[in-house]
């Protein structure tokens, strides 16, 4: 899978991006937490075989969280999200939705690939490819497949049963912890996500810098919310010194 | 270079990141637009200055330039042309399009195939960052962005790889080396390359789709 790091940057641009002035620490934390749920599936390996990047990134969970928030919000008389949150729970309960959607897709766009239709369809899916505009042969498209025996077809690195995708938790195919294998963390494995990670640091100080010049309280509350995992941590002190 | 399109995808993202309160209307997103894609124009120099892509507007000296000019108008000047210009909206959106500048095109070409020129013209020497940075039971710490001793004379590596003289980094209007308008030659238009920059793409988009959909937040009724 990608490191868990790239999502959770991608988590933090999209969470600066799109709360707007729900914007704090607390709503941050939430955002970027949601973006590492998928990746747990890799401890649900241990369990079920072939289970990463499968279990929590099965699509049909956003689009279940989805369905319930739309009906929550938007079709029931008294919404039980706003009456509890107001507007901000909204705001952030859409953001983190998809900051969730963004990190299955960031696996989904990578050869490893994601099992959308899990449990109900057993199959990974994986698009890779390029589109490319040539003067000798016109536009070249090879993320998707058109016609054939099926309408619309992307690449496809097998089933649960036949691959595995390798995390740190579960290095090596099957279920059960072993021991004595290597284990690998990754925390960046391109340059491109390296830059990703970069890109949400630099816009973490920069708009922590802003609030701290521009609002008088409110908007910078205690880091207390931020869940305690490495990643955010890390993120989330490393900004907080910088706008120290 | 990613495609233009894929800086116009990540920097979507990473301007709407940076710049949170700013509606993006249209005369917004034509600045934004200008400012993504004049970088990749120092392509057509290359025509007569062979190596000129990726050096000429992908040089931190200029964007350092920029800066130095926008902080000693809009802070040490008395009256600001910007400001007066243009408002104060104005200076917010310029820091943030360097920002933008900065991080979704010039940095995410160095990350890319024979990297950006990064001091030219006062030092003349493409940089590639490339490498990972990963925690092994087995090895511990493992990083290949920076390797020591395994340079061209046993130096530290950072990626250089050469100067204008011998590093060409093919663009539609200018695929081969040297300079000069050719004629019957393939021109590829690369819109996105591997699943991660359609990705970037598709992120960016659906960002700025989001931002334009989004509700204004109620002014007075929270609980």
């Amino acid at each position: 899978m990608v490191p868990t790091l790239v999502a959770a940057a991608i988590a933090a641009l999209l969470a600066a991006a799109l709360l707007g002035p729900a914007f704090d620490r607390r709503s941050l934390g939430i955002v970027v937490f949601a973006a590492l749920v998928p990746d747990l599936d890799a401890a649900v390996s241990l369990v079920v075989y072939g289970a990463t990047n499968a279990a929590f990134h099965s699509f049909l969970l956003p689009v279940a969280a989805a369905g319930l928030l739309y009906w929550d919000t938007a079709r029931r008389e008294r919404s039980w999200l706003a009456e509890r949150y107001g507007w901000r729970g909204i705001r952030i309960a859409w953001v983190a939705l998809a900051a969730f959607v963004a990190a299955v897709a960031l696996d989904l766009f990578s050869p490893e690939g994601v099992a959308l239709f899990y449990p109900l369809h057993d199959r990974f899916y994986a698009v890779t490819g390029r589109l490319v505009y040539s003067t000798q042969n016109g536009l070249v498209q090879t993320y998707v497949t058109l016609g054939g025996e099926n309408v619309l077809a992307v690449g496809s690195p097998g089933t649960t049963a036949t691959h595995h995708v390798e995390s740190w938790i579960n290095p090596t195919p099957g279920t059960g912890f072993e021991t004595g294998v290597e284990r690998r963390f990754p925390l960046v494995e391109r340059g491109w996500q390296a830059i990703v990670v970069i890109a949400a640091v630099a816009v973490l100080a920069i708009r922590w810098r802003s609030s701290d010049s521009v609002v008088e309280g409110g908007d910078v509350v205690d880091a207390g919310g931020v869940p305690d995992d490495g990643d955010v941590a890390e993120d989330g002190s490393s900004v907080a010194e910088v706008s120290r | 270079m990613p495609a233009t399109t894929v800086h116009l995808g990540f920097a979507l993202l990473v301007a709407a990141a940076v710049l949170p309160m700013e509606r993006f209307d249209r005369r917004l997103l034509a600045v934004f637009a200008a400012v993504v894609v004049f970088p990749d124009l120092d392509s057509i120099p290359g025509w007569w200055l062979p190596g000129a892509h990726r050096a000429m507007f992908h040089t931190l000296v200029l964007a350092g330039v920029v800066a130095a000019l926008l902080y000693y108008d809009t802070r040490l000047r008395d009256r600001s042309w910007l400001r007066e210009r243009w408002g104060s909206r104005a200076v917010t959106v310029a820091w943030g399009l360097l920002a933008t500048h900065l991080l979704a095109h010039l940095f995410l070409d160095w990350s890319h195939l024979s990297g950006i020129n990064l001091l030219y013209p006062l030092a003349d020497q493409f940089y590639t960052l490339e490498g990972e940075l990963v925690y092994s039971t087995a090895d511990g710490w493992i990083q290949t962005f920076v390797e020591f001793g395994t340079g061209a004379d046993g130096g530290i590596d950072v990626g250089q790889q050469g100067s204008t003289d011998d590093v060409h980094v093919p663009t539609p209007t200018d695929p081969n080396p040297g300079g000069g308008v050719d004629r019957n030659v393939e021109r590829i238009v690369p819109i996105a390359v591997h699943g991660w920059q359609l990705y970037l793409l598709l992120l960016g988009l659906f960002t700025v789709g989001a931002r334009r959909l989004q509700t204004e937040p109620p002014v007075e009724r929270s609980e």
